[in-house]
């Protein structure tokens, strides 16, 4: 029974080409922990830099922006998530999944949707306006990551969204990049 | 004054500014968590260094294969130090290094070479 059930683990992670997979709180010190893996995994040529980017920026975000948190063992309270990082062959694919209060879903909605319409000048000159400006209100870092993340996978990033409960979204970002 | 040497970890540069000579560099990733924080000495060391002695010139290298984007905006923030020194006739020489082929990192340092006042090299390595 026991093997049944991590079979079905084992076949979704084979089916999916997972290369990695961890869901829980996200400390700085996980995120950098996760990132040492990845290098001993794949080692750190510039596709795999590109690639990397993205990941620490998506595990930087559940950190700092998961509404379901826990204490982590430095003491500080870190976002809880999901990151599986997934290999098709000819590209990998970076996804993230954390929770968010249903009204900051609207907001985050509308913030993705507005990148997706902007092309790559567009982009270019919105990353140039944030990074000159404040962080926008309760950002912890430099409110650049899903600009950066747009622009580094040349638009194949897919922001999406699913009802929780009566509090809470389950936000996901999906980026694409070439191998 | 003192030089600043912080050692390279897995999430943050080698930053190495040696007084006597005037030549910096910050070597590797760097992804902190707290990224303004860390940076924020080097600012400050490059202020003391001019404060003892404006005719001094200082060079500065730039060697990072990854940095996360709260560290891009600490890297803007410096850069815009170094160059306000700069324009205030200071000598001030930055290389900006990337790896043949990363075209990401190479067209960061181009960005930066045109951009500012201050004369900035982009060199393969």
């Amino acid at each position: 029974m026991i093997a049944q059930e991590i079979l079905q683990h084992y076949s979704v992670a084979k089916t999916a080409q997972i290369l990695m997979m961890f869901k829980g709180g996200l400390s700085q010190n996980i995120v950098v922990d996760l990132g040492s893996l990845l290098q001993n995994r794949l080692g750190f040529d510039v596709k795999v830099r590109r690639m990397f980017g993205i990941f620490v920026e998506l595990a930087q975000n559940v950190k700092n922006y998961s509404a379901e948190t826990e204490i982590a063992s430095d003491g500080s309270e870190v976002g809880i998530g999901i990151l599986i990082l997934a290999d098709s062959g000819t590209h990998y694919s970076v996804n993230s999944g954390n929770l968010v209060r249903n009204a900051n879903a609207e907001i985050l909605k509308a913030q993705c949707d507005h990148l997706q319409t902007l092309d790559k000048s567009a982009l270019k000159a919105y990353h140039e306006e944030r990074i000159e400006s404040e962080p926008p209100p309760g950002s912890k870092g430099a409110g650049l990551g899903l600009i950066e993340i747009t622009m580094k996978t040349g638009g194949n990033v897919h922001f999406d969204f699913a009802p929780f409960d009566a509090d809470y979204t389950f936000f996901s970002i999906t980026a694409t990049v070439e191998k | 004054m003192e030089s600043l040497i912080i050692n390279q970890t897995t999430q943050t540069p080698r930053i190495a500014f040696d007084a006597e000579s005037g030549n910096g560099e910050i070597v590797g990733v760097s992804f902190p968590e707290h990224a303004n924080d860390f940076y924020a000495c080097v600012n400050e060391w490059v202020d003391q260094f001019f404060a003892e002695d404006a005719t001094r010139t200082l060079h500065v290298a730039f060697n990072l294969n990854y940095f996360n984007t709260a560290t891009t905006k600490e890297i803007r923030l410096l850069m815009k130090h170094l160059d306000k020194h700069y324009t205030e006739e200071k000598s001030v020489h930055v290389t900006w290094f990337h790896e043949d082929g990363d075209e990401d990192m190479e067209d960061i340092g181009k960005g930066y070479s045109v951009s500012l006042n201050v004369p900035v090299s982009v060199e393969a390595v």
